[in-house]
C-alpha cells in the first residue's frame, strides 16, 4: 500500500515541477533577443516566435508540451536544433558518473575515520580526523581545485589538467567533489558512532565477550548508519544537479553546465529536459533511500 | 555448598571511582564477596549504591574513561579477572559468565534478530559440537518461546517485555556460564511477569548448577531469590549474610530503614478520619468507556481499540481510592480522561451533581483548579529552565484571581514547607533536587490552587523503597490536615495498602475487582487480584522476622 501512495505523491510532485519550470523559464525572457541578429526586424521576430511557437497563449503552450511529452517528443533545442531530452541524456552519465564515485569514496572513508574517531574521542585520529573535515568543508571548491591542479598538474606534471580519460583524470575532480561530502559525513558518523558506543546494546555485546571490532563494525555501525545515509541522500541529490563548478574547471561535459547554458541562452526546452531528468533521478534516489531506512532499521520497516 | 569452600567468584577490596565535574568521585570503596558454586548471592540497594558498578568491574563493561578500576581484585576460580589483557578477558564473557540486564528492549540490539543476537554467541566461543542455528531454536524453547522456529527472526520490538527478558536470558544461558549475574532484571517488567521470570532463572538453576548474583532493590525479588544477601549503600558494604538472618537481626541502621519500609507492615498507619460515608459523594463515575482508533495498514482500515471498558466508582470527600493495574489496564487512560486531558466515547463523571466530561469554558476552569495531578517521572514532569518558585506559582499565574501577585512568594514559600522542603530554595532549578524532592515540588505545585481532589499517576513508582514510605507518609499527612481526596494510580499493589482507604483492580481496561482496603488484601476474590498479591508479596517467613526484629 505504501509504495502506491509514494508513487502516487512522487508523480504529483513532478507534475507540480514541471508546471513550475515550465512558467518560470519563461520569466527569463523572449529568446528572439538572443537568436535574432540585434537589428532584426519586427516581422523576423514574429515568424521566428511563430516557428517555435512563442506567439500561442502560455496555457496552450503549456498544453502543447505536454501532450508533445506524452508521445516522447521533450521539445528541440533552439540552438542546436536536435531532440533536447538527447543534450540531457548525454550530459547527465558524465555526471552521475564521477557524483557516484566521488560519494562512494567519501562515504566508505567516512565511514572507517568516523568510527576510529569516535572509538577514541579525543585521540590522535579524532583530532586529525576533525581538523580534515573542518577544513574539507569550508574550503571553497573552486580554491582548491585550481591550487591542486597548480601543483599537481602545472608544477609537478603527473596529472593532466583536466578532460576526460583514464584513472589519472578522476584523481584531482573526485578529490575536490569529495572533500566536502567526507567532511560532512565523517563528522555524521563520528556523532552517531559516540552515541551508539555507549549505548546499552553494545554492552550487551561486550557481556556475550564480543571483540572491539566487533561491536565497532557489527553492532554500534549498523545502527549508526541511519544518520548517515540521510545526509549521504542529501548530498547525492546536490552532486545530481551538477557540480558545475568543479565539471567546468576539470572539463568534466556534466549535466550542470548544459542547465546553466540552456538558462543563459534561453533554449527553454533544454532547460525542461535537464530539470526533468534530474528531478526523476532525485525522486528514485529518495525511494531507494527510504528502502535503505527499511533494511537497516527493521523498526522502519513495519511502519 | 559447604564442601567445596573455594568461591565461584570473589570479589576484594574494590575501588571504583568516576571522572564527574567536580573531579573524581568514589563510586565503589572496599567491596568485597564470596559467591559459591551454584548459590544465588543478591546485592541490594538502592539508586546510587554502586550494586550495578560493581557488577559492570566483573562484566569489564563498565563506562570507559569516565570510571576506572582504583584497586581491588576479582577472582573467578585461580585467575585474577582484572589483570588479564582484554582479549582473554572477552573469552571469559559469555562463556563463564554472562549477564542480564534491567530494560531488554534497549539491550538487544534493534537492528537484528533475535536468533541471530543469541546465535552471535555461540559464533563468537565456537564449540565444536555446538550447531548455532539448532542450539538458538533449543534455547528459545527452553525459556518459553512460543513457535521458536518462526521468531528467531523475529526482532526484538515485535515481543513484549517479558518475552524479552525470556530472548535476554537464553542469550546469557547459550554457553551454560558458571555465573549469571542479573542486573534488576524484573524491575521494568508487570509483578506477574515479574514472577515467571524470576520462576524461570530459578529453574534454569537447579538444571544447570549455575551461581546466581542478583542485584535488585525489591526486597519481595531478593526475598524470593536469595540464600545470602549483601547490602549496599552508597558505595559500601553495609551488611552481609543469609537473607533471613539479616531480617531477623539487621546489624546496621540502613538495613533496619530498608526493612521497615516493607509497605505492608504499615497497613494500620492510614490517615486519620474514616471515610465519611453520608452526605454527598465528591466524585461519582458511571460506565466510563474510551476507545482509541488504531490505524491499520493501508488506507481506511483503522480499528478500535477499548482502553476503557465501562468503568464506574464513586469517591467519597477525604478518602483515598487506590486504582492498581498493570501496564494496558486503562488507569493512566482513566486519570487523562477524569482530567479532561482526553475525551471519552461514553460514560459520565459526576463531581457535585454536575458532568465533568462535558464542562466547557469557565466552568470547566473551575474544574480544574479543583482538580489537579502529580506525575510519574519526577524530572520530566518539571520544567528543567524553570526556577521552582515560578513552577510553583504557574497555576496561580494561570488563574490569577485566586492570590494578588506579590503575596505568591510567601504562598510558595509555605507550600515547600508544607511537603517538608527548605523555602529557602525557592530560587534553585530542578536538577538541584534528588527524584524525591522533585516529588514533592510537583505535590507542592498541585497544591497551590488549594484543590479538593489529586490524582497521583504512578507517583512514587520511580522512587527508591525508602523515599516512597516517605513521600506516601507526606500524602496522608495531607490528607489529614487539608482533608484531600486522593485517587493513587499505581501498579504496585502493597504501595496503596498504607493509603488507600478503596481499592479498585483494573484489567484491560475494565475493573475486575472494587473494595475497602483490608476486605480486599485479606480476602481477594478474584483470581487476577490474588495473582497481584501474590505475585508482589513478601514472604511469610520474612515478613515475620521483620516484624520481630523492627519492634
Amino acid at each position: 500500500m505504501a509504495i502506491f501512495r509514494r508513487s502516487f505523491l512522487t508523480l504529483v510532485s513532478l507534475l507540480v515541477l514541471l508546471i513550475l519550470v515550465f512558467f518560470l523559464s519563461r520569466l527569463t525572457g523572449d529568446p528572439s533577443y538572443l537568436f535574432l541578429p540585434v537589428n532584426a526586424t519586427p516581422e523576423a521576430r514574429a515568424a521566428f516566435a511563430q516557428a517555435n511557437g512563442f506567439d500561442q497563449p502560455l496555457v496552450t503552450q503549456f498544453i502543447t508540451y505536454v501532450q508533445n511529452m506524452l508521445t516522447g517528443d521533450f521539445g528541440t533545442s533552439l540552438r542546436q536544433q536536435r531532440p533536447a531530452i538527447d543534450i540531457a541524456l548525454e550530459a547527465f552519465p558524465i555526471t552521475l558518473k564521477l557524483a557516484g564515485v566521488t560519494l562512494a569514496i567519501a562515504i566508505a572513508g567516512a565511514l572507517v575515520m568516523g568510527s576510529l574517531a569516535a572509538w577514541k574521542p579525543r585521540g590522535l585520529v579524532d583530532r586529525t580526523v576533525g581538523l580534515t573535515s573542518l577544513a574539507g568543508a569550508s574550503a571553497p571548491d573552486f580554491w582548491v581545485a585550481i591550487t591542486l591542479v597548480l601543483i599537481f598538474s602545472v608544477s609537478l606534471g603527473i596529472l593532466p589538467t583536466s578532460g576526460m580519460g583514464g584513472i589519472a583524470y578522476w584523481i584531482l575532480p573526485v578529490i575536490v567533489l569529495g572533500l566536502r561530502p567526507f567532511g560532512l559525513l565523517v563528522q555524521v558518523v563520528r556523532g552517531a558512532m559516540i552515541a551508539a558506543l555507549s549505548s546499552p546494546y553494545v554492552k550487551t555485546a561486550r557481556a556475550k565477550g564480543a571483540s572491539e571490532t566487533r561491536v565497532i563494525f557489527v553492532h554500534a555501525l549498523r545502527n549508526s548508519m541511519l544518520p548517515v545515509i540521510t545526509v549521504a541522500g542529501d548530498i547525492a541529490a546536490s552532486l545530481m544537479n551538477g557540480a558545475v563548478i568543479v565539471e567546468t574547471i576539470f572539463g568534466w561535459p556534466g549535466i550542470g553546465g548544459v542547465m546553466i547554458n540552456a538558462i543563459l541562452q534561453r533554449d527553454f526546452a533544454v532547460i525542461q529536459a535537464t530539470i526533468l531528468v534530474t528531478a526523476i533521478a532525485i525522486l528514485i534516489l529518495n525511494i531507494v533511500v527510504d528502502l535503505l531506512y527499511g533494511v537497516l532499521d527493521p523498526r522502519v520497516r513495519a511502519a | 555448598m559447604a564442601s567445596d569452600p573455594t568461591p565461584l567468584l570473589r570479589v576484594e577490596g574494590l575501588r571504583v571511582s568516576f571522572t564527574s565535574d567536580d573531579g573524581r568521585v568514589t563510586a565503589v570503596e572496599d567491596v568485597g564477596f564470596d559467591i559459591m558454586r551454584g548459590e544465588t548471592l543478591v546485592i541490594l540497594g538502592e539508586s546510587g549504591s554502586g550494586k550495578s558498578v560493581s557488577a559492570s568491574v566483573i562484566m569489564d563493561i563498565l563506562d570507559r574513561p569516565a570510571g576506572r578500576v582504583e584497586a581491588g581484585r576479582v577472582r573467578l576460580g585461580d585467575t585474577d579477572l582484572l589483570a588479564l589483557p582484554r582479549a582473554k578477558r572477552r573469552a571469559i564473557n559469555g562463556a563463564r559468565l554472562a549477564m542480564i540486564f534491567q530494560d531488554p528492549l534497549s539491550y538487544l540490539n534493534p537492528a537484528y534478530s533475535i536468533g541471530w543476537q543469541i546465535a552471535e554467541t555461540l559464533r563468537i566461543h565456537a564449540t565444536p559440537g555446538i550447531n548455532p542455528k539448532a542450539r538458538t531454536v533449543e534455547l528459545l524453547t527452553r525459556v518459553g518461546i512460543p513457535d521458536p522456529e518462526q521468531r528467531q527472526h523475529w526482532f526484538p520490538h515485535q515481543f513484549s517485555g517479558g518475552q524479552r527478558q525470556r530472548v535476554m536470558i537464553a542469550m546469557a544461558l547459550a554457553l551454560s556460564p558458571e555465573l549469571l549475574i542479573a542486573d534488576e532484571p524484573t524491575t521494568a517488567l508487570d509483578v506477574t511477569v515479574q514472577r515467571q521470570i524470576l520462576d524461570l532463572l530459578k529453574e534454569l538453576q537447579a538444571e544447570t548448577g549455575m551461581s546466581i548474583l542478583m542485584i535488585t532493590h525489591d526486597l519481595s525479588v531478593a526475598a524470593r531469590m536469595a540464600d545470602r544477601a549483601i547490602v549496599m549503600r552508597r558505595g559500601r558494604v553495609v551488611e552481609t549474610g543469609r537473607l533471613d538472618r539479616i531480617a531477623a537481626s539487621p546489624s546496621h541502621p540502613y538495613t533496619r530503614e530498608l526493612l521497615s519500609a516493607i509497605p505492608r507492615l504499615e497497613s494500620d498507619k492510614r490517615g486519620g478520619k474514616s471515610p465519611t460515608t453520608d452526605g454527598p459523594p465528591l466524585l461519582e463515575v458511571r460506565d466510563l468507556c474510551k476507545d482509541y482508533h488504531v490505524a491499520g495498514r493501508g488506507f481506511g482500515s483503522a480499528r478500535a481499540m477499548r482502553a476503557l471498558n465501562g468503568v464506574g466508582f464513586t469517591l467519597m470527600p477525604g478518602t483515598v481510592l487506590g486504582v492498581v493495574g498493570e501496564s494496558g489496564s486503562g488507569k493512566s487512560t482513566l486519570a487523562r480522561v477524569l482530567m479532561r486531558l482526553e475525551s471519552v466515547t461514553s460514560g459520565q463523571a459526576l463531581y457535585g451533581g454536575q458532568d465533568i466530561l462535558k464542562l466547557q469554558g469557565s466552568a470547566l476552569n473551575r474544574f480544574r483548579r479543583e482538580v489537579q495531578m502529580v506525575f510519574q517521572d519526577p524530572f520530566g514532569s518539571l520544567n528543567p529552565t524553570m526556577e521552582i518558585e515560578r513552577i510553583i506559582c504557574e497555576p496561580l499565574a494561570l488563574h490569577p484571581d485566586i492570590l494578588p501577585r506579590r503575596q505568591w512568594r510567601d504562598r510558595a514559600a509555605e507550600l515547600l514547607e508544607m511537603v517538608g522542603l527548605e523555602p529557602a530554595h525557592l530560587s534553585r532549578l530542578p536538577h538541584q533536587f534528588s527524584g524525591g524532592q522533585r516529588q514533592r515540588i510537583a505535590i507542592a505545585r498541585a497544591l497551590a490552587l488549594n484543590p479538593r481532589l489529586i490524582i497521583c499517576d504512578e507517583a512514587v513508582s520511580a522512587l527508591d523503597v525508602s523515599i516512597q514510605a516517605q513521600v506516601i507518609e507526606l500524602l496522608a499527612d495531607l490528607r489529614r490536615k487539608l482533608g484531600l481526596s486522593f485517587i493513587f494510580i499505581t501498579h504496585d499493589l502493597p504501595v496503596v495498602r498504607s493509603f488507600a482507604d478503596d481499592i479498585l483492580v483494573m484489567k484491560g481496561g475494565a475493573v475486575v475487582e472494587a473494595g475497602d482496603t483490608d476486605t480486599l488484601f485479606a480476602n481477594p476474590s478474584h483470581p487476577y487480584t490474588r495473582d497481584l498479591l501474590s505475585a508482589s508479596a513478601i514472604p511469610e517467613w520474612m515478613s515475620q522476622a521483620v516484624r520481630a526484629s523492627i519492634a
